[in-house]
């Protein structure tokens, strides 16, 4: 287990360096949610809308965004792996396609949860909501929704990753799935906004995690099998 | 069903004798006969409507070079994917010896092209469990001391090839499975390679080289296995004598002029 632990955290490093190398799917991810926040809410406060009214459609526009800038900038999450095939050297190097799969997840986390952070942080100052005392609730909220939105797309990107028509694909097999993340999410945002905590006895959270559970389970069992193709 | 043509008839029924014989060894472990690294039993594999490889067998013992040679298409690139593991057959058994680790250089780097050659090999050597001085020595003798720190994607294809092979070589795997290992590159990097491939036959490891460049790997092979339609048509045997491995390479080349 220990050695397990080790290849997995060598590969997490590996995928850091190699992401921080090109920065080009950072660089979309980042960009694409700062423009279509702001965009969405330059939008919204144009329309003059009345504060109530903006706090109850709020969380929908920042689940909106954050789903499909993800999704769409996530095409070319598995490339590094399929260009060059540097998957296959690692599997017969004795890594196995769980460690692979787990490390991918556990950096498209991270950039995840900082496009979060960053689209709360723009969509608020935009549509003057003042998030400050659902933070906290909103970070968990968020580290969640990141943790189980990779564990699905770095599972799709191996299968849409081979298609010349990858950048369609990606939301097309994505967004079906993660239906019931969204509804959860604009839930949760909702009560925590409107009532300033979860409600108590919000099926909402369980949701999420029973998804993040499935999703992953099906990503380490099948990851393998998917960039081999 | 393809026909072999008439001057590959003898061969091919010398090695259906031979290889029958091979078969009947009984010393089997882990599913795979003592001494034998890799087992190939009646391989086959299609790709849509075309049969890429066809009733393959061939069993491969410690300290031995095959050749595979045949023209492309021939099914050579494949067979080595499947032994592998990359590509799973439709029919038939391949058996590697349990814990035997392989080294297999293909069409691609399996390399991270943003990635430094250094970083590159450094993962690698890592999960291999060489330290950082073998690694250095392992980077002087492929002449990728020079351009360890440049990103895979810009250096030379030849350079490329020597990073790819470096790796695959590493940490002594026991099979070694190379795809036109030599076609980019250049003399001093060829007898590099043929230098080490020596050292591993040698220690027991077994290399299967599907080759066209027969000029530089023909004196190091102990076998030589031609390949059409993705069947066997010719094979030298185990432990072949010299004349009759070159008797094979000759038939090969003479039926591809």
């Amino acid at each position: 287990m220990g050695r397990w632990l080790r290849v997995l955290r060598l590969l997490i490093s590996k995928e850091f360096a190699v992401e921080l190398r090109g920065k080009e799917y950072t660089t979309l991810l980042f960009c694409t949610t700062l423009v279509i926040g702001a965009l969405i809410g330059a939008g919204v406060s144009s329309a003059v809308l009345d504060a109530a009214t903006t706090t109850k459609i709020y969380p929908m526009l920042v689940w909106v965004v954050f789903l499909i800038t993800t999704t769409t900038s996530s095409a070319r999450a598995s490339e590094t792996e399929l260009d060059g095939r540097g998957f296959e050297g690692l599997l017969l190097a004795g890594v196995t396609g769980a460690q692979l799969y787990l490390s991918k997840v556990a950096v498209t986390t991270v950039m995840f949860f900082i496009t979060w952070v960053l689209l709360l942080a723009v969509t608020s100052a935009a549509l003057d909501q003042t998030l400050s005392p659902v933070y906290g609730t909103l970070l968990a909220l968020g580290a969640g929704a990141a943790l189980t939105l990779s564990a699905l797309v770095v599972l799709v990107s191996g299968v849409a990753g081979t298609s010349t028509l990858r950048g369609v694909l990606m939301p097309l097999l994505t967004l079906p799935l993660i239906f019931p993340l969204f509804f959860a999410g604009v839930e949760i945002t909702t009560e925590c906004l409107l009532y300033g905590a979860l409600t108590e006895g919000s099926i909402w959270p369980g949701v999420i995690t029973v998804l993040c559970a499935a999703f992953l389970l099906v990503g380490v069992n099948s990851y393998e099998a998917v960039v081999k193709g | 069903m393809q026909s072999y043509p008439e001057k590959w008839g003898e061969l091919s029924a010398s090695f259906h004798a031979m290889n029958s014989t091979t078969a009947e060894r009984d010393c089997s472990v882990e599913g795979c006969h003592v001494g034998t690294v890799v087992e190939v039993q009646g391989v086959s594999k299609r790709f849509g409507n075309q049969i890429v490889v066809r009733q393959f067998s061939m069993s491969c013992g410690s300290g031995e070079i095959v050749l595979v040679l045949g023209s492309n298409g021939a099914g050579k690139s494949t067979l080595l994917r499947m032994i592998a593991g990359l590509v799973t057959p439709d029919s038939g058994s391949i058996k590697v010896a349990s814990g035997q680790r392989i080294g297999f250089a293909g069409h691609y780097t399996c390399l991270y092209s943003r990635l430094s050659v250094n970083a590159n090999l450094s993962l690698y050597a890592t999960l291999a469990g060489i330290g950082q001085i073998e690694l250095a020595q392992i980077l002087r003798r492929w002449q990728l001391e020079e351009v360890q720190h440049k990103a895979v994607s810009d250096i030379s294809r030849g350079a490329q090839s020597k990073a790819s092979l470096a790796r695959a070589l590493m940490g002594n795997p026991k099979l070694l499975l190379l795809d036109e290992p030599s076609s980019n590159l250049d003399e001093e990097a060829t007898e590099v390679l043929c230098a080490v491939l020596s050292e591993r036959v040698a220690a027991g490891s077994v290399a299967i080289i599907a080759t066209h460049d027969l000029a530089r790997l023909q004196a190091l092979a102990t076998r030589v296995v031609v390949m059409q339609c993705g069947a066997i048509i010719a094979d030298s045997g185990l432990s072949s004598t010299r004349s009759s491995l070159d008797s094979v390479v000759e038939r090969y080349r003479k039926s591809n002029r």
